[in-house]
């Protein structure tokens, strides 16, 4: 006997009366399992004698920025994944091709892991201590996306909706989806946005391909590039300054086979990558020099007659004339009064008169453009003038970088110069490969242009399985897709690098390191640093830049944002977070930004929600699908702002504040744009819509032609599907190659003179010496000697995987760096020791490891590590710095569109790019 | 007010303890934690634990030490999401366990849960290693073999499957937790709460073995799958 009211009384407050079947939490027990009175167990072996079987395999992907977007297909039992494998399914797209698949790699194969990642968020957190603290109380969601939709009204109230940035990568919240929902959200509201495709924050871009091309052949990024197929059909391929074997794992396999199909793998880059090992002829030119290789290269080909007169004549404004008296190009206004300002001209070796480049096509008909000599001409004030062939202009720029010299600046052979140039020059089809790291130098504008210029005076852009390969080569974008779901609010653009230059104090953060070395500074660029700002603004005031529209308040983001900004951590919350009112996390898991969070708020993952992903480089899209439900309380990126737009428009209306008058903007009838608030949700979900992941990825897939004979339910069920119609020049069952109706139906380019733009008579390059592209030294601080290089890693997607424990058995587990052995016996550092890396703003702690591969004056960490696997939180990003390029801030020149240019004319708005390669530093023992 | 009456059934009182673990561990509430803190919560606790079918000896407090701000934040912190990759004392087996991948846990347990008609629940949803899944497996277990003995039927294989839960997983990661526990965290709150969970683990299994007609329950035939079940008897996990 015992006291049984104590306890009952006791179970019924604690909310555990009645505790029979039915009253469980956690469990779900089957009807037959609550009422069966028989029961056959014997040992734990019965588990194991039953068959066992999947509930289901669904076919999955990931919105990782890794742009693979491999179908992988998981096998699911009560909810719950448990296996994974590549989709074997995919078929032979163009003849005469070996099979790609199965597409994937170790991150993807235990994607489904990371979904139980132990630092999972499960429910909203609101921060009760300090920013950084990580003193956490749980909170609703009501509670929260309440007191976020407050304050975000205060904000509009008081700075308007300019204060805010939302924005989005690829760590959980990515994919179609998931950018629709910020799209929407950041486009009705009114926050900042990036430009479409801009991804120069972190570096990305790659500056030369919108300059050169123009917009390039509808890709989501501001890049072009082939399809794998075109790789293995490509007879000589350079890979420079990529490290394919590491970064693109499940489509490498082409550029392999290629060898086995005649072609020829030459790869330039400083060190002994994985990607130079399997290469059959290593380049390894000096570190920051790769532009005097290429003007080496050119240099032979052009002085030895090996360039394709034809292809230049036709496909690129080499021919066109140049003034001598001022280096401008000239224009019909310069010979005619009235002419036009974007009407151009060769000298037609027939009949021996300056004749007007034809807009509307390529073809030249019975013109001969010369490439040669000087003319005179007369202007329209009677006046003579000297002109002469763009191309003139570059034999003159080849002429200050003979052979020798460049063979000097880049530390490689004349002669070996000599034969790569010659083997480039004669192959069938070749293509240059690069990835995101050119972009991430002081000058890679130069860089990018000459790569360029090599493949166009060789003949080998827009042939097939030609050209420059630059990331996104599927030829089938979502950009089509984005735009129409687009609700049309004009928002203010900035890029991301823009933005944190003056939000995150990236200026002053430059201007401190290069102050540090003035002369060496100015000697690189003609000017001191604080001129990069002033460049800055004066590009604003140009109108060829937007200008933050107020001073930030509000950050609402899905990425882990001091991973990847340069400064991490340790700057961020001394300068960005202290301007902040806001500070919104959404995430799967408890990164380095997730700490600092005012709200963090728990996110869907890979297979826990639909949505439509697009493969870079093979031509596939592919599905997101919920194969299992999120832990705890998560939602998808979707779910989460139509949330929140409900709560701003229910708060909205509450507080008597229906609308915001934008006077930033007007709308066609030339009225301010209003941000109604209080049909936040209405508007944002298209009228109910909109309402459901799967209602946007049908929307989304319905609204471009490479998607629209699919609903997602059928894509989901098939996995992919491989499309057959895409930008203007993809054709269905070819291997893709950009620019084909330029060179075979003679389609100009959407460029200012509709030829490849080799020379930009825009006064800001004048001034620069870079009308033409050429070779300049890296903006390094020159009192540390040593380039602080990094790049993608084959265990983790930026910071995504990078702490799965599988990657981290595939590594030293922590934080390393790699040092030539020079440079380690210079300093009397032994392999795995510690180091200090440092330099004058700031400091980095991590193991060293020998890589004889590595030149000296340069080492070499993979990115990606989570600031708190250092010491201090004081990640790479502790030691490096980003600069600004003024040439990449300008604008308003011919198809360079300054930001919200109404005109209908085809045109891309360059933005700045985040630069860290030049950064210099020196190591120490600790 | 209390008054004596006759016991619950043996399975009930026993499920009843589960439940009240599983409620314990998951995400506190106040009323739930200050309750147990007051006296009228720890009479109501102990009035719980003498309904068990088997002595528990339990002379520790539940009482919260720090201020609920800084309990709440600290279950967050160690318990349950951790500050940086992973919490020091996950509430999860396969993240415990040392030699014992999460997924090799997952199909374990997910083997054991279908043989007994059991899903996970749908919302909220937690992952089959959950301690608050696998304390209301059992409790579940409890009270099947309630409703058995009430139907007349054999209880044993039910009893049986309780005793090879807790070896195979319970009292394999347990151990482990309740150290981690005891190390990590400062609200001494769930220092004895972690310290009341292991000593009622262990002496449920005590009991399955001591009350058992069925020679399969006695103590000297457990477990002896070396993958999974690293519980040795001792209280403490084979490593």
């Amino acid at each position: 006997m015992y006291k049984e009211v104590t306890r009952r009384r006791f179970l019924e407050l604690a909310g555990l009366a009645g505790t029979t079947a039915g009253c469980y939490q956690w469990i779900a027990p089957t009807e037959e399992a609550q009422t069966r009175t028989t029961w056959d167990y014997r040992a734990w072996e019965d588990f194991y004698r039953r068959q066992f079987t999947w509930d289901k395999v669904v076919s999955g992907s990931h919105a990782s920025t890794c742009i693979g977007q491999c179908a992988i297909d998981v096998f699911v039992k009560d909810g719950v994944i448990l296996r994974a494998e590549q989709s074997g399914r995919y078929p032979v797209r163009v003849a005469n091709t070996p099979d790609i698949g199965p597409r994937g790699c170790q991150k993807g194969l235990i994607a489904y892991e990371e979904h139980y990642r132990p630092d999972r968020i499960l429910y909203p957190l609101k921060r009760v201590g300090e920013r950084g603290e990580r003193k956490w109380q749980r909170i609703s969601w009501d509670q929260a996306l309440t007191e976020i939709a407050d304050k975000l009204i205060d904000i509009i109230e008081e700075s308007g909706p300019g204060a805010i940035r939302a924005t989005i990568s690829g760590g959980g919240a990515g994919g179609s989806v998931g950018y629709t929902a910020l799209q929407r959200f950041s486009s009705l509201l009114g926050t900042v946005g990036d430009y479409p495709g801009d991804i120069g924050g972190d570096g990305d871009n790659v500056p030369g391909q919108p300059l050169t091309f123009g917009r390039p052949v509808d890709t989501l990024f501001l890049q072009s590039g082939l399809s794998v197929e075109s790789w293995f059909h490509c007879k000589y391929i350079m890979t420079w300054c990529q490290n394919y074997v590491v970064t693109r794992i499940p489509d490498v396999s082409m550029i392999y086979h290629s060898r086995y199909n005649g072609g020829k793998v030459v790869h330039v880059g400083p060190n002994l990558s994985p990607t130079a090992r399997m290469a059959d002829l290593w380049l390894p030119a000096r570190i920051g020099s790769d532009a005097a290789l290429a003007l080496g290269m050119l240099n032979v080909i052009i002085g030895e007659g090996l360039h394709d007169v034809p292809y230049i004549r036709e496909q690129t404004d080499l021919t066109h004339l140049v003034r001598t008296d001022n280096k401008k190009l000239l224009r019909e206004s310069d010979i005619r009064r009235g002419g036009k300002d974007d009407g151009f001209y060769v000298w037609d070796l027939e009949s021996r008169r300056p004749v007007p480049v034809d807009e509307s096509t390529l073809d030249l008909g019975s013109v001969v453009p010369a490439l040669e000599g000087a003319f005179e001409i007369e202007d329209a004030g009677g006046q003579r003038l000297t002109v002469r062939p763009a191309f003139e202009s570059l034999r003159g720029r080849l002429a200050e970088w003979p052979l020798e010299r460049c063979a000097e600046a880049c530390g490689l052979h004349a002669e070996t110069i000599r034969a790569v140039a010659r083997e480039l020059a004669s192959a069938p089809s070749a293509m240059i490969v690069t990835g995101w790291n050119i972009g991430k130098w002081y000058h890679a504008l130069n860089l990018d242009r000459l790569l360029n210029l090599l493949l166009a005076v060789t003949g080998n852009i827009g042939k097939p399985h030609s050209g420059r390969h630059c990331i996104s080569g599927s030829g089938v974008s979502p950009l089509r897709n984005f735009m129409a779901l687009h609700p049309g609010k004009p928002t203010p653009t900035m890029s991301a690098h823009g933005w944190y230059w003056f939000a995150g104090d990236h200026r002053s953060r430059a201007e401190s390191y290069y102050n540090d070395d003035r002369e060496g500074f100015r000697s690189k660029t003609g000017y001191d640093p604080d001129e990069m700002h002033k460049r800055y603004e004066a590009a604003i005031e140009q109108g060829w830049q937007d200008a933050p529209p107020a001073l930030p308040r509000a950050w609402l983001g899905a990425m882990n944002l001091f991973r990847n900004q340069k400064g991490g951590p340790t700057h961020f919350k001394d300068t960005f977070l202290r301007k902040l009112d806001l500070f919104v996390v959404n995430d799967v898991r408890m990164s380095s930004t997730a700490a600092y969070a005012d709200y963090l708020l728990p996110g869907a993952f890979y297979y826990e929600r639909p949505d439509v992903v697009f493969s870079e480089n093979f031509t596939a899209v592919t599905a997101m699908s919920e194969a299992m439900p999120p832990p705890g309380e998560a939602k998808t990126y979707w779910q989460y702002f139509r949330e929140l737009s409900k709560k701003i428009s229910e708060r909205a209306q509450a507080r008597g504040y229906p609308e915001y008058i934008d006077e930033a903007f007007t709308d066609q009838n030339g009225n301010p744009v209003i941000r109604d608030l209080a049909n936040l949700h209405r508007d944002f979900t298209a009228n109910g819509e909109l309402e459901t992941d799967e209602q946007v990825a049908d929307a989304f897939l319905a609204a471009a032609p490479a998607t629209e004979n699919l609903t997602y339910k059928e894509l989901a069920e098939q996995g992919f599907t491989i499309p057959q119609t895409g930008a203007p020049d993809f054709i269905a069952g070819e291997a893709y190659t950009p620019y084909r109706p330029q060179v075979e139906k003679k389609v100009p380019y959407p460029t200012y003179s509709g030829r490849q733009t080799y020379y930009v008579d825009h006064e800001w390059f004048l001034e620069f010496g870079e009308e033409l592209p050429t070779h300049k030294p890296p903006l390094s601080n020159d009192k540390y000697p040593i380039y602080f290089n990094s790049g993608h890693t084959r265990v983790g997607v930026h910071s995504t995987f990078r702490t799965n424990v599988w990657m981290q058995r595939l590594q030293r587990g922590g934080p390393y760096v790699y040092l030539s052995p020079v440079d380690m016996r210079q300093r009397a550092i032994a392999d795995g020791d510690m180091v200090r890396i440092y330099n004058n703003i700031g400091e980095t702690e991590c193991m060293a490891k020998i890589d004889p591969g590595l030149p000296s004056g340069m080492l070499y960490q993979y990115h990606g590590f989570e600031p708190y696997q250092f010491k201090g939180w004081r990640n790479k990003q502790a030691v490096l710095t980003t600069s600004m390029n003024p040439l990449e801030l300008v604008n308003g020149w011919g198809h360079l569109k300054a930001p919200h240019d109404p005109s209908e004319k085809p045109g891309i708005t360059m933005s700045p790019n985040c630069k860290t390669h030049d950064v210099t530093v020196e190591v120490e023992k600790i | 007010m209390t008054q004596d009456v006759e016991m619950p059934a043996a399975g009930d009182s026993i499920a009843e303890a589960y439940m009240f673990l599983a409620r314990a561990f998951a995400y506190p509430s106040r009323g739930f934690i200050d309750l147990l803190g007051s006296a009228e919560g720890a009479r109501g606790l102990s009035g719980l634990l003498a309904s068990l079918p088997f002595e528990l000896a339990w002379s520790d407090e539940l009482e919260r030490s720090s201020p609920w701000e800084d309990l709440e934040a600290e279950y967050i912190a160690k318990l349950d999401i951790g500050n940086q990759q992973t919490p020091p004392c996950s509430l999860h087996e396969g993240v415990i366990r040392p030699n014992v991948t999460r997924v090799e846990t997952f199909t374990d347990l997910l083997r054991c849960y279908d043989y007994f008609g059991i899903k996970l629940g749908k919302s909220p949803r937690r992952y089959p290693d959950y301690l608050g899944v696998q304390l209301e497996f059992m409790a579940f277990l409890g009270h099947r073999v309630t409703h058995v003995e009430q139907d007349g039927g054999d209880s044993v294989p039910l009893r049986r499957a309780q005793r090879d839960f807790l070896e195979r997983h319970l009292l394999s990661w347990i151990p482990l937790l309740n150290e981690k526990i005891e190390q990590t965290v400062r609200e001494s709150f769930y220092g004895s709460l972690s310290r009341l969970l292991l000593r009622f683990l262990e002496r449920h299994h005590e009991y399955l073995a001591e009350s058992a007609t069925d020679p399969i329950l006695r103590k000297d035939e457990t477990c002896h799958d070396s993958s999974f079940c690293s519980w040795n008897g001792t209280g403490a996990p084979s490593l």
